[in-house]
């Protein structure tokens, strides 16, 4: 039985990693399933990938969190900036906890795709080209480019930026030619678009997780069989377990290399930040459910 | 029937010519109001991306139906014009029927898809991203509809048409 | 398969069906015999036209039409003719000048050859000069939009192959001046040998008038490539700024009209809709040769045959080269730079080097049919026959390829630059 699987990240990227591990460990398997994979959206990008797979013109894909929201609004309230207090466990404790299963349940309604599992792009933080943010006064007047999605914008706004909705594919130009003055990522994104080399000022603010769900097309799934399907679940286990580790080691490497490379990495108090975005914060809340949010803040 | 088909192809036609004016108009003022708002007001605008490329799928798909009835699409007619009259007769009615096969095809599984995908929002604008994706259907079904009239008016796809707007 | 899929391609170009159609026709039989959904069809040609980025091909075509329209290429060619119309094939000079100049404005081949040849091929025909030279000179100085910065090609060729994009900028400066030289040296032996016209003897009363009745026109690259480089507006931004400054001169002018404009308009959105539709089915091709792994599959059986890291990198390049035929240069990067990307740190290829000529071979690939947005663009508005189009650019074709083979050879052409200028 082939599957098949498409990516946007690059060779290095954990989720490239861990799809290359599940290609393999299904290959030495004994229910013959294999999986071939389009990496560095060949097949398209994100948003491509998702509707190839509710076409099912391709069997999977993980993508960011955000772009996913577009489709399964519920996939929306992860998204709610600081809603987590660090990357290394909270995150994990609710996608893989009940509320993970009630979410994955609406998801799967609204998109009308199988939820696999979460895997991680890490915290996402702000880079600047002229000067260090060490508050959010540093903000203040700052063209910050975004995702173009609600959510980015607002937080970046009520933090006192300008929000700045542009292509991916222009930011790096822009950067150098100061149209804008800083743009968000998290690290793996700042080092491998060169991103550093026209805004040396990194600022870990963690301002959101970005979780990169792993999403099916159901009838792909439905036609393994019983021992086939246990299977693909064992190795896919694995791998999701090796891409959050690769992710949090990653962090650790990114920055010690862009230390190297001249960047400035500040680590801000971020409590200030979480202050002056908890309007932001409060009406995505009342959106996705007050009670929703806090079960997910109080999960330990 | 056929003068009713021909009466219909000439007013879509100039329809389309509106359309296609008012995606550019459009496009044109935002894309100004867009750098106008970041440099000049300091007040970034955040739908003009998101809306530009909703016009820009319009533009394309409207502006490759008219170019059909106008016969800007990219051709090679080395071979072509190299053949005896009946085979050229013959290749030009396959060229027309396949090009009306095609396009109403993608029209058939373009509007599926929409429908099937309605439910996916543009983020920044919160409409439904089918505001975008029709234009390809909507395109397409323009588009059969004026390869059909070429052999009505014992022509070819291809064959060499007028374009008032094309003449400078 | 995909043998099959090229030889229907190919079998309905010759016929005379609509290039988009014999890209799409045979695509669609396929995703049918595999029983992948046809719904990927709308997917991927949407897909591929869903970017922000295109938005620079109709506005830099509007913006030469309206220059056309507005008497604005005229007073900037009777400028030029004044300055350099004493010698032999003059204007042939101008329109790679003009080219160069663009390249600075703008990062997209596609967007160089319609807006540059939009005014060059109209005023070069109506000087005396043979229209498919005037339209070969600007498809062959089209292909420095990408290689002078900024160039959108780099960008995500530095981005997917993991190289600095600042050095891949800088890199491009000396291929890009040295593509120029050769593009003129070109120019003046086709002029000699084909005996083009010299116009009046040289006279500064001329240069004066001429340049008075110019200078509005003339400060349109400065307002362009200043608002880029001072970070007022991007790239892209820059070309609807160039249609407002038009329109601007069309009111100084004096011949702003509702009606011309509003077929002004109508016709670029037509052109529009031609040239964008080839690109939007090319996307779904590009997935057809992503699922049959062709590149993947060519690199491979390409590097079993040699262990040297030169040899490697010509085979990667002619490899890029015979992918540029059938596919734009998006695509081409992002289905090869991971097939290749192992084969470059295994055998110690310098990645700037490579990179660099990586993007001018893609470039090169938008100047040749059957899938080659620049050559397309330059057909139409010349109005010119794409086959004669491309027979008339052979000559800048081989140029480009002698001068590839150079850069090979020296690599200091692409890695000197960069050395210099960017430390870390
Ligand atoms: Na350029
Ligand atoms: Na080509």
């Amino acid at each position: 039985t082939e599957l098949t699987a498409a990516h946007v990240n690059p060779p290095g990227e954990p989720s490239n990693t861990a799809f290359d591990f599940l290609t393999k460990k299904l290959s030495e398997g004994t229910t013959g399933i294999t999986l071939t994979i389009f990496p560095q959206g060949q097949i398209g990008g994100e948003k491509d990938a998702i509707e190839q797979v509710q076409l099912g013109a391709i069997s999977m894909t993980t993508v960011a969190n955000a772009n996913l929201s577009a489709f399964a609004p519920a996939a929306g309230v992860y998204d709610i900036p600081f809603l987590f207090r660090d990357a290394g466990h909270h995150p994990w404790a609710v996608v893989d906890g009940p509320i993970g299963e009630e979410i994955n349940a609406k998801i799967e309604a609204e998109a009308n795709v199988e939820v696999l599992g979460w895997w991680s792009a890490g915290m996402r933080h702000v880079f600047t080209r002229e000067m260090p943010v060490n508050t959010p006064a540093d903000l203040a007047g700052q063209k910050i480019r975004v995702i173009g999605s609600p959510v980015y914008i607002d937080t970046f706004n009520g933090l006192g930026a300008l929000a700045t909705p542009m292509p991916y594919g222009e930011v790096y130009t822009a950067l150098a030619t100061g149209a804008i003055d800083g743009a968000e990522n998290d690290s793996s994104g700042y080092r491998n678009v060169k991103f550093f080399e026209q805004a040396p000022y990194y600022s870990l603010t963690g301002h959101f997780f970005l979780f990169k769900p792993v999403i099916a097309n159901k009838d792909a799934l439905a036609q393994l069989t019983t021992e086939q399907r246990a299977e693909f679940d064992a190795a896919f286990a694995e791998a999701t377990a090796m891409q959050r580790e690769l992710f949090a080691t990653n962090f650790e490497s990114d920055i010690a290399w862009l230390k190297e490379q001249g960047v400035t990495v500040i680590e801000p108090d971020r409590q200030a930040f979480v202050e002056m975005v908890k309007p932001v914060a409060d009406k995505y809340a009342d959106q996705f459910g007050v009670d929703l949010v806090q079960r997910i803040r109080d999960t330990q | 029937m056929r003068e009713r088909f021909l009466w219909l192809d000439e007013q879509l036609y100039r329809l389309e010519g509106v359309v296609i004016f008012a995606a550019m108009a459009v496009l044109i003022v935002m894309l100004a109001l867009q750098v106008l708002f970041r440099f000049v007001l300091d007040q970034p605008l955040d739908f003009t991306e998101e809306a530009a490329r909703l016009l820009f799928a319009w533009l394309v798909f409207i502006g490759a139906a008219r170019a059909m009835r106008v016969s800007q699409h990219f051709i090679v007619d080395l071979v072509y014009n190299a053949l005896p009259a009946s085979p050229r007769q013959i290749v030009g009615w396959a060229v027309d029927a396949l090009s009306v096969a095609f396009a109403a095809t993608l029209a058939w599984i373009g509007f599926q898809t929409t429908l099937n995908g309605a439910g996916q929002i543009l983020p920044v604008m919160g409409i439904s991203v089918a505001a975008q994706t029709i234009a390809l259907p909507v395109g397409m079904a323009l588009m059969a509809i004026h390869a059909a009239s070429f052999p009505l008016r014992n022509r070819h796809v291809g064959d060499n048409h007028s374009d008032e707007a094309y003449e400078e | 398969m995909i043998v099959y899929i090229l030889a229907a391609i190919f079998v309905l170009l010759m016929l005379r069906a609509p290039i988009f159609v014999a890209l799409g026709a045979p695509a669609l039989a396929y995703l049918s015999l595999k029983g992948i959904p046809l719904g990927l069809a709308p997917q991927r040609m949407l897909g591929t036209v869903n970017e922000s980025i295109l938005l620079a091909v109709p506005m830099f075509l509007l913006a030469g039409r309206l220059m056309n329209m507005y008497g604005a290429t005229k007073r900037i060619f009777d400028f030029a003719q004044a300055v350099i119309g004493h010698i032999r094939g003059g204007l042939g000079y101008v329109a790679v000048l003009a080219s160069m100049i663009f390249s600075a404005m703008s990062g997209s081949a596609a967007a160089d050859a319609v807006g540059v040849g939009t005014i060059t091929v109209k005023a070069m025909r109506e000087r005396g000069y043979d229209p498919s030279f005037a339209a070969a000179v600007t498809l062959g100085s089209a292909t420095l939009a990408p290689v002078i910065p900024p160039s959108i090609i780099m960008i995500i060729y530095g981005a997917t192959a993991d190289v600095s994009i600042g050095k891949m900028f800088i890199g491009g400066i000396g291929p890009g001046l040295l593509m120029a030289l050769s593009m003129m040296a070109m120019v003046t032996f086709l002029s000699w040998r084909r005996g083009y016209p010299k116009g009046n003897a040289f006279s500064f009363a001329q240069v004066w008038r001429t340049g008075l009745s110019a200078a509005l026109v003339l400060l349109t690259p400065i307002v362009v490539i200043g608002g880029i480089f001072s970070g007022v507006f991007t790239p892209t931004e820059a070309s609807v700024v160039a249609v407002v400054y038009v329109i601007f001169l069309g009111l100084v002018y004096g011949k702003l009209q509702f009606v011309s404009f509003y077929r002004a308009l109508v016709g670029t959105g037509t052109a529009v809709g031609a040239l964008m539709v080839v690109v939007s089915v090319s996307g779904l091709d590009a997935w057809v040769i992503a699922r049959e792994q062709v590149p993947m599959l060519l690199a491979q059986t390409m590097t079993s045959f040699t262990s040297s890291p030169l040899l490697v990198m010509i085979l990667i390049l002619l490899l890029v080269l015979f992918l540029g035929f059938f596919m734009d240069a998006t695509p081409i990067i992002l289905m090869l730079v991971p097939a290749i990307s192992p084969l470059v740190s295994a055998y110690g290829i310098d990645p700037l080097h490579l990179g660099v000529l990586f993007c001018i071979v893609c470039v090169i690939g938008l100047i040749t049919p059957p899938v080659g947005v620049a050559l397309y663009g330059v057909a139409m508005v010349s109005r010119l026959p794409i086959e004669r189009v491309f027979w008339a650019t052979l000559p800048f074709f081989s140029v480009l390829l002698a001068l590839l083979a150079m850069m090979v050879a020296v690599p200091q052409i692409v890695t000197y630059l960069p050395s210099l200028l960017i430390a870390r």
